[in-house]
């Protein structure tokens, strides 16, 4: 496959065959050794074959091998005339990632971890099983689907400052009906939950800060204690993932029978059921916040428990499965645009009206989490976003190696008690879960940082470490 | 009837074979439970449901979404499958199944899948019946 270097860090597959635009990865050498080692290329060469998409396919510089699309893959549409595939967003709907800051300093937890993930683990159910840290029922359901993080602010459960940090306020146009019946069965009981896999909730410490007006406006200091929510839309959101695919399939099996690969199923955009798939994804979103709110009470109720009256305040909410309108630049001309980010996190700049009013000048928050045990980031959405990746860079780094070698490779208790001999402290559903997660199966997360900094497209603001963490 | 856990890097991957269809699908089953971690729990009931589908590598999808639902809506584990019928039909394929599951326990530290993928699928016949699919952590 031909593949030139067309700047620093920046490599073009040009249009050719059925391809509509070239495709680009963002990329250092090193990362793009990664990233030819699986199906990446092929598939984002794929998605340029897509009708209505405009400028480029796009792999971020954490891109790896997906379902159809690349993880760490960015393709924009134009909005009437091109098409919406459940694949270029993924299974878990507004997979996304939250932060908190609290007024604790390392000193005043340094000492108590322990205790501190205890209370965390017995409060915020994690893995496969029934309840969430609310018990909600059908009508609180058809609530949350419609209004989201609002809905959690009418009923008590969020701060007005909740949801002016978050994107899109917690809130998208989603329609409570057009979710299928069986993912409302699926998620009726899961609000406030973890879920499992590479989901997370972790204490960290804010170890650097690199950006001092940024961090500032963030609310962001070294030495501070936050806490990073890692999460999606649970049980609600796959299902409504996985119905709409069976749905385009059986409607459009021209299409599919046309397509490379069937994951990349795709419905036009002015056809009804892609309508009826836009309003559940965004009910399904709205779902995914209300979860990551519900965790939210969660943190806050356990902090108090441990410390006191602690404030835990938000910094930012960002989605990284998800389609969203926006307005972008398609030479030289505005265009209304669905773009679909899958396994990639929004990156507004300072200016753009869908960053808070509160962050206008600096430019919104990005949140990257590192693997467990490793580092995570805050970056600050970058100037060069817009022209270079329709305003989007990486959402973390991806896996190295396989769940079944990892469980070969690392014995839980062992990851377990060496995270604990470095000060920081892990409870698991299970010590296998430990052991897919270990530190080493995941690709470096500083270099990805490091391309999308000197990209322009998110730009270092802090980085933090662990404490403790609970997973499924 | 035999199955095997095969590597994927980002979620999990199976093969189940089986002389037969059903049996291939009864293997299905048991992969499904060494990957949540629920094959060696102890059954406490049984859960029936069909699925029909209107070709294989649909029915396969659809199989493993419906026991992926199952898990959540029942709250419960499945642990095997007591029997599994497979046959034509005018529309495709219809497959009747009971499986055992035991009541699901959060201490247990199952693994909570999300969803089937087409990623990968295989379902032929050759010496027997194959079946391959991923299925998204």
């Amino acid at each position: 496959m031909e593949l030139n270097k067309v700047g620093d860090d920046v490599y073009e597959i040009p249009k050719q065959g059925e391809m509509h635009v070239p495709a680009r990865v963002y990329a250092s050498e090193a990362l793009l050794e990664e990233i030819s080692g699986d199906k990446t290329l092929e598939q984002v060469r794929n998605v340029a074959t897509l009708p209505g998409i405009q400028k480029y396919s796009v792999v971020l510089p954490d891109g790896h091998q997906g379902y159809g699309f690349p993880i760490g893959g960015v393709a924009a549409v134009d909005a009437r005339d091109g098409v919406v595939s459940p694949g270029g967003i993924g299974y878990d709907i507004n997979c996304g990632v939250r932060l908190l800051a609290t007024d604790l300093s390392y000193g005043d937890v340094e000492g108590t971890e322990r205790e501190l993930v205890d209370a965390l683990y017995d409060r915020i159910p994690c893995g496969l099983g029934k309840g969430g840290y609310l018990s909600t029922d059908i009508d609180d359901l058809e609530g949350i689907l419609a209004r989201g993080a609002e809905y959690m602010l009418e009923q008590g459960f969020a701060q007005e400052d909740d949801l002016v940090r978050c994107e899109e306020n917690g809130r998208l146009p989603g329609d409570p009906a057009k979710v299928p019946e069986e993912a409302k069965q699926r998620g009726v009981d899961q609000v406030g939950s973890l879920g499992s896999g590479n989901h997370f909730l972790e204490v960290q410490r804010v170890t650097d800060v690199f950006d001092r007006e940024r961090a500032s406006a963030y609310g962001l200091e070294e030495d501070q204690v936050v806490v990073m929510i890692h999460s999606g839309s649970r049980g609600l959101g796959h299902q409504t993932c996985t119905v709409y695919l069976r749905r385009f399939e059986r409607a459009y099996p021209e299409i599919v029978e046309a397509l490379p690969d069937k994951e990349l199923m795709y419905a036009p955009i002015g056809d009804e059921l892609a309508q009826d798939y836009l309003d559940a994804m965004n009910a399904a979103a709205n779902f995914a916040w209300a979860n990551r709110q519900a965790m939210t009470l969660g943190v806050r109720d356990s902090l108090d428990d441990v410390y006191g009256d602690v404030e835990a305040r938000m910094v930012y909410d960002v989605c990284h499965n998800i389609a969203k309108q926006e307005e972008h630049d398609v030479d030289g001309r505005r265009r209304q645009l669905l773009v679909h980010r899958k396994g990639a996190t929004r990156a507004f700049p300072a200016g753009r009206r869908e960053v808070p009013d509160v962050y206008g000048d600096v430019g919104q928050p990005v949140l990257i989490p590192g693997s467990m045990g490793s580092h995570s980031y805050v970056l600050a959405g970058g100037e060069r976003s817009l022209e270079l990746s329709f305003g989007s860079t990486a959402h973390g780094a991806g896996r190295l190696m396989s769940r079944t070698q990892a469980k070969k490779d690392y014995w839980g208790e062992d990851v377990r008690d060496e995270l604990e001999g470095r000060g920081i402290y892990v409870r698991a559903e299970s010590g296998s879960t430990v052991a897919e997660e270990a530190p080493g199966v995941y690709k470096d997360v500083d270099e990805v940082i490091r391309v999308s900094h000197d990209l322009g497209i998110g730009e270092r603001v802090a980085r933090m470490h662990p404490v403790a963490n609970i997973k499924g | 009837m035999t199955h095997e856990i095969l590597e994927h890097t980002a979620d999990v991957k199976f093969r189940a074979s089986g002389d037969t269809l059903a049996e291939a699908f009864t293997s299905t089953v048991d992969a499904f439970a060494e990957i949540t971690g629920a094959d060696g729990l102890t059954s406490t009931s049984t859960l029936e449901f069909d699925v029909e589908s209107e070709g294989l590598e649909a029915l396969v999808f659809d199989f493993l979404d419906r026991m992926i639902w199952l898990q959540d809506v029942e709250d419960a584990a499945i642990v095997e499958a007591e029997s599994v019928d497979v046959r034509e039909s005018d529309d495709g394929y219809v497959l009747e199944a009971v499986v055992e599951v035991a009541a699901l326990d959060r201490a247990s530290g199952l693994l909570d899948l999300k969803a089937p993928t087409y990623n990968d699928m295989v379902v032929e016949r050759r010496d027997g019946w194959t079946v391959e699919a991923v299925m998204d952590v």
